[in-house]
């Protein structure tokens, strides 16, 4: 690929010293950054970095406390989506705002539909199919203009919301971690439009954590760090491992509290597992007292793995051997009986009940366990709970605080309190430090080894790398629903596992 | 309201017919049972298959006809209205009122006018408090309804004298060619909705409204205003079907929306196979959902099997093609 | 207006308006504190507390029970025929269980055939009220033995000491539902389930099983409130229920239960219900006409949902 950055001409967009707060944190110290036109901008940074924050400033969805944007060198303020939207900035944001039960053509032009008739306007429809196949042709996609939405992939998701903003006529495109849910194939095809959309003349901001993309499709890369700038480079200056330094820091070890420990007999093995559609073929076994680390790439169906094993999705080869014996969890009923826990990584749709207390919500996969002679104890609940609320060092007023006013380092460890109360004896955690604090992170880490510790088996599934390196005994990589390596703590490194994740 | 008892998780489990004949058996489905209950009944039924009767199911069918165009506006939009036995109740006391001394136009005027008020309150509640729509409409439901009985104490308003208000009349019961005028209406409000759905901005909107709250918002659209538009159209739709009542009967009759419309507005709705969450569907599919439950009792009232009323048809027939997934609602 | 202590108006608000309603009423009208006025509120409050409460289940679960009000029509009709034959007290039973029966079938229609709440307790408000329209032609089932009709009264008119019968039963249901929703898993399992199914189908609860047993119980607590009012008027009355799903609706979301599922129970259902009886019957005492009281009570429900949407974002 071509890569020609005309850095003669002044950026199209520049960020001055921005910073932004919140109650508590700064999320953004003193950002500069500079976007031209025709090229791809990377943006990189590990969970936390501000990244988000970046986008919606640039949105418009939040003002910056302090520091300048420049607009073709003129001082702008961003004030709103629509604002944004008449400057020329489109977003894809991860989670798409696309309408399933609406077609193509449809959702491009939606509440911006050209009309024609004087008295009464009509919705001019041959235009918008017209004007839609005309933009997805440029974008060398092959998408019927008329394909209901829903009924298309994730990968066109995609290309349509580009293929969005390009019905704005956007001079800036921000792209919010657009490879998270495709396939290798569908990401080639992907790097191939924003090449040529570079070519026109357009702005592309690549938000992205997977380092291998940036040599890929980025002309420059800029790094952010817990909210600061780190620096930018142009990618032919830089190495990997240069970048890789820069998001991480030096300190990356110390947070990791990993301490050796005996680990003991095999509590649950996993036989050639295999669920349609999602995994094939997947055997590994894990000991009591054991943190058995899986790593991959989002999409690499580790979750899937995850609730299959909690009995939540169906299997249809292979078996699990628990504590010695053929085990088969129809429901998750079964397997929490058996004494298997599961921390979903959607904790909000998948774990939590938002409105009830702190103590509900722990007790809620174990009822049974409090009923006494006049059904369910409430002094038993409390007792319990509010035991559990001290050992895990929960922050919460009480115990019947509703969850969803606690932080998501707090719901994270009731959580987990939920699955202690079920006496899991193997816990899967899925993404357990996502989307919480460091100091959280820290705790849940020891949390981890305590139970460790105590003899319980615990798969980590984390897309993060070195939370990966730092916490497990051993290590698994999935890829596309299989296992692609097997690592001992000792031989595990970074480039080793992203080697066999890519 | 978005009321899920069953997991997605659970969901996923389920497997049926291969997906391409389900894809299908839901688009056509519906066109499929009307022609086969037609077929039916044309062969097994005496006197079913006349011009006649055909005409007297239309005519009957007309009246509710518009109402059920309301309802389609709401439901596409994503939302469900259930004020509408009262509202047309409303309209037509409202318009007996007027006719009774004399003026039939104003009392036409009158009666869409007090039902389209109601339906601009229910919006306004609903589109700028977000109250959800149910509980809006129940409420309305009662409080139209009170209304209606509150103008007479209950009792029905005679003495419009028919030799003054012909032309009023008319509306109701005059014919066209042999064609009752009442159909022809039902037709050009057919063509009047499907341009507004079809061909309007205002006709996306609903779709997009409908499609995901959340997407259309972040596109610019005003949620209030249209919640606002939709119910007070919602509304017109009652009171055109109201008045037209009053102007077949002549009388007002404070309970005539009471029994079955509510019952056939939703019901032609869902079962012309329009998504019940919104989003998907057009006012072709309801009509086609409102014929399917009147030839099927007109077919089983000939047939002398009166013990089938209509609200039996209605409710049977609509859990069945909600389980044959006819009636989309996922 | 700076008031010394500060007041939770959320939780104390409406009691507080409904002691200020009853102030009201007896100012214009001071029959309305009389013994036997407030006797005769508690009757019909006790029946539609025991509606409002089945609602409450529905709701509870994040659903809906639109048929409660045919279901009720159809208990009353069901109730005197099968008194016919059976006699007052059997009758009375297989009366109950032909309603909750019908909840019973919503429960399956919704939990095992994946259809919406709102739609299938529609679907069946229509076949309900079909089917008894069709069995009686919509005339009022009467000529009770008078044997019969003297014990069914009882149920609905008659007193122990100075309180109705239906009060000491509403109470003593009433503390059994209180029992059920806090004290059970069943009542635990219908709040977790209520506010988040995909969690509640990840803890392994038996999702299937508890919508099928709430929709029993709402159409079976429907019934009952059917009963007692179809015994004080000792007929079956096939337009008996009609009214009473928008207040059994309305009740219960005035109290504070919440459309959304997981809040509320049956202190929100006694309130509802109690600011609702008062009002109905406080308008009566202060002369108001019974179309212009549907009215004011559809304007009341609306206006206290809107409080209480502002309030929680219901």
């Amino acid at each position: 690929m071509e890569r020609r950055v005309k850095l003669s001409q002044s950026p199209i967009l520049s960020f001055k010293g921005i910073t932004k707060r919140f109650p508590g944190v700064v999320a953004l110290r003193g950002v500069d950054f500079d976007l031209y036109e025709g090229e791809v901008h990377v943006l990189v940074g590990a969970n936390g970095a501000g990244k988000s924050t970046l986008v919606k400033i640039l949105a418009g969805v939040y003002q910056p406390d302090e520091g300048e944007i420049f607009f073709n060198d003129k001082r702008a303020i961003i004030r709103n989506a629509e604002q944004a939207r008449r400057m020329g900035i489109s977003i894809v944001y991860q989670n798409f705002n696309l309408i399933n039960k609406m077609d193509v053509g449809q959702n491009i032009f939606l509440n911006r539909e050209p009309t024609v008739g004087k008295i009464v306007r009509r919705v001019d429809w041959s235009r918008i199919y017209r004007e839609t196949s005309a933009i997805l042709k440029r974008l060398h996609v092959h998408i019927d203009p008329k394909s209901l939405v829903g009924d298309l992939p994730v990968a066109d998701h995609q290309m349509i919301e580009i293929a969005k903003a390009l019905a704005m006529q956007s001079r800036i495109l921000v792209l919010d971690e657009p490879t998270s849910s495709l396939s290798e194939q569908e990401i080639e095809d992907l790097f191939h439009r924003i090449s040529s959309l570079r070519e026109e003349g357009v702005a592309v901001l690549y938000i992205s954590h997977r380092l291998e993309e940036i040599k890929r499709i980025g002309d420059r890369v800029t790094v952010l760090r817990d909210g600061e700038y780190v620096g930018s480079e142009s990618i032919e200056k830089i190495s990997l491992e240069k970048v890789i330094k820069m998001m991480l820091g030096r300190e990356v070890e110390k947070i990791y509290p990993w301490k050796p420990r005996p680990v003991g007999e095999v509590v649950l093995s996993v036989e050639g597992l295999g669920s349609r559609g999602a995994f094939e073929n997947v055997s590994f076994s894990l000991r009591k007292g054991e943190i058995l680390g899986i790593s991959g790439l989002v999409g690499a169906r580790r979750t899937e793995l995850a609730l299959a094993i909690f009995g939540a999705l169906p299997t249809h080869s292979g078996r699990l051997i628990y504590k010695g014996k053929a085990a088969r969890f129809n429901n998750p009923g079964d397997a929490i009986a058996a004494g298997i826990g599961l921390l979903p990584e959607d904790k909000a749709r998948y774990g939590m009940f938002p409105i009830l207390s702190v103590a509900h919500n722990i007790t809620s996969a174990g009822l049974s366990l409090l009923v006494r002679r006049f059904g369910l104890n409430p002094r038993l609940e409390r007792n319990i709970t509010e035991e559990y609320v001290r050992k895990l060092n929960v922050r919460t007023p009480s115990v019947k605080t509703e969850i969803q006013s606690l932080s998501g380092g707090n719901q994270q460890k009731i959580m987990l309190a939920k699955s202690l109360f079920t006496n899991s004896e193997v816990l899967i955690f899925d993404e357990p430090t996502k989307g919480i604090d460091v100091g959280a992170k820290e705790e849940i880490y020891n949390l981890m080894l305590e139970l460790a510790g105590e003899g319980r088996g615990i798969i980590m599934i984390s897309s993060e790398i070195p939370e990966v390196l730092g916490m497990s005994d051993r290590i698994l990589v999935m890829k596309e629903g299989r296992i692609t390596a097997e690592f001992d703590r000792e031989n595990a490194t970074q480039e080793k596992i992203l080697e066999a994740a890519l | 309201m978005r009321v899920n008892s069953d997991s997605t998780l659970a969901l996923q489990r389920k497997t049926g017919l291969p997906f391409e004949l389900r894809a299908y058996w839901g688009r056509y489905g519906t066109y499929v049972a009307f022609l086969v209950i037609l077929a039916i009944a044309s062969i097994v039924v005496p006197h079913f298959l006349s011009i006649d009767n055909f005409l007297n199911v239309l005519t009957t069918m007309s009246f509710v006809l518009f109402v059920t165009y309301g309802q389609t506006l709401v439901i596409l939009s994503g939302g469900m209205d259930l004020s509408h036995g009262s509202l047309v109740s409303l309209a037509c006391m409202a318009s007996a009122a007027l006719a009774a001394i004399g003026h039939p136009w104003l009392g036409l005027a009158a009666g869409l006018g007090v039902a389209s008020f109601c339906g601009l309150i229910s919006g306004s509640i609903i589109g700028i408090t977000r109250l959800n729509p149910i509980i809006t409409t129940l409420g309305m439901l009662y409080l139209a309804g009170g209304l209606a009985l509150y103008f007479t104490n209950g009792k029905s308003i005679t003495g419009i004298d028919a030799s003054k208000v012909q032309d009023f009349h008319f509306l109701a019961e005059g014919r066209i060619l042999h064609v009752p005028f009442v159909v022809i209406l039902g037709l050009v409000f057919f063509f009047l909705t499907h341009f507004l759905l079809r061909h309007t901005r205002f006709g996306s909107r609903i779709y997009a409204l409908g499609g995901n709250e959340e997407a259309a918002e972040i596109a610019g659209i005003n949620y209030a205003r249209m919640k606002i538009l939709i119910f007070t159209l919602s509304g017109l739709s009652c009171g055109i079907s109201g008045s037209l009542l009053t102007a077949r009967m002549l009388t007002g009759e404070p309970r005539v929306g009471a029994g079955t419309f509510l019952l056939e507005s939703i019901g032609a709705v869902v079962v012309g196979g329009n998504d019940i969450f919104g989003g998907t569907g057009n006012v072709g599919r309801t009509v086609i959902g409102l014929m399917i439950l009147h030839f099927l009792t007109n077919a089983l009232d000939l047939m002398g099997i009166s013990t089938f009323t209509q609200q039996v048809v209605v409710g049977v027939v609509v859990l069945l093609f909600c389980y044959l997934g006819l009636a989309r609602n996922k | 207006m700076k008031l010394p202590v500060r007041i939770d108006w959320s939780k104390f608000g409406l009691p507080a308006a409904f002691f200020v309603m009853l102030i009201i009423f007896t100012v214009i009208n001071p029959a309305f504190f009389s013994a036997r006025n407030m006797i005769q509120t508690t009757r019909q409050g006790a029946i539609l507390f025991l509606i409002v409460s089945g609602q409450t289940f529905a709701l509870l679960a994040r659903g809906i029970d639109l048929s409660q009000g045919s279901v009720m029509s159809l208990v009353s009709i069901a109730t005197i025929s099968s008194i016919y034959v059976l006699g007052a007290y059997a009758g009375s039973i297989a009366g109950i269980l032909f309603g909750a029966m019908c909840g019973f079938i919503n429960g399956m229609l919704i939990a095992f055939l994946g259809i919406p709440p709102i739609l299938a307790t529609l679907g069946m408000l229509f076949v309900v009220s079909g089917v008894e329209l069709v069995y009686t032609g919509g005339v009022t089932l009467t000529n009770l033995s008078d044997i019969d009709q003297g014990r069914l009264f009882w149920f609905g008119g008659g007193m122990i000491g100075p309180v109705p019968v239906p009060v000491i039963f509403a109470i003593i249901i009433g503390f059994l539902l209180y029992y059920i929703l806090k004290y059970t898993l069943f009542g635990r399992q219908i709040y977790l389930i209520g506010t988040n199914a995909d969690a509640s189908s990840l803890a392994g609860l038996p999702i299937k099983r508890v919508i099928v047993l709430v929709y029993t119980v709402s159409a079976l607590l429907a019934s009952l409130g059917a009963f007692f009012l179809t015994a004080r008027l000792s007929m079956g009355f096939p337009q008996l229920g009609e009214a009473w799903l928008v207040l059994a609706i309305g009740g219960a979301v005035l109290g504070g239960t919440s459309v959304f599922g997981g809040k509320g129970g049956v202190w929100e259902a006694l309130l509802g219900c109690l600011v609702i009886v008062f009002l109905d019957n406080g308008l009566i005492v202060s002369g108001v006409s019974t179309f212009a009281r549907e009215a004011i009570i559809g304007v009341v429900i609306i206006v206290a949902c809107l409080g209480s949407v502002i309030k929680r974002r219901v």
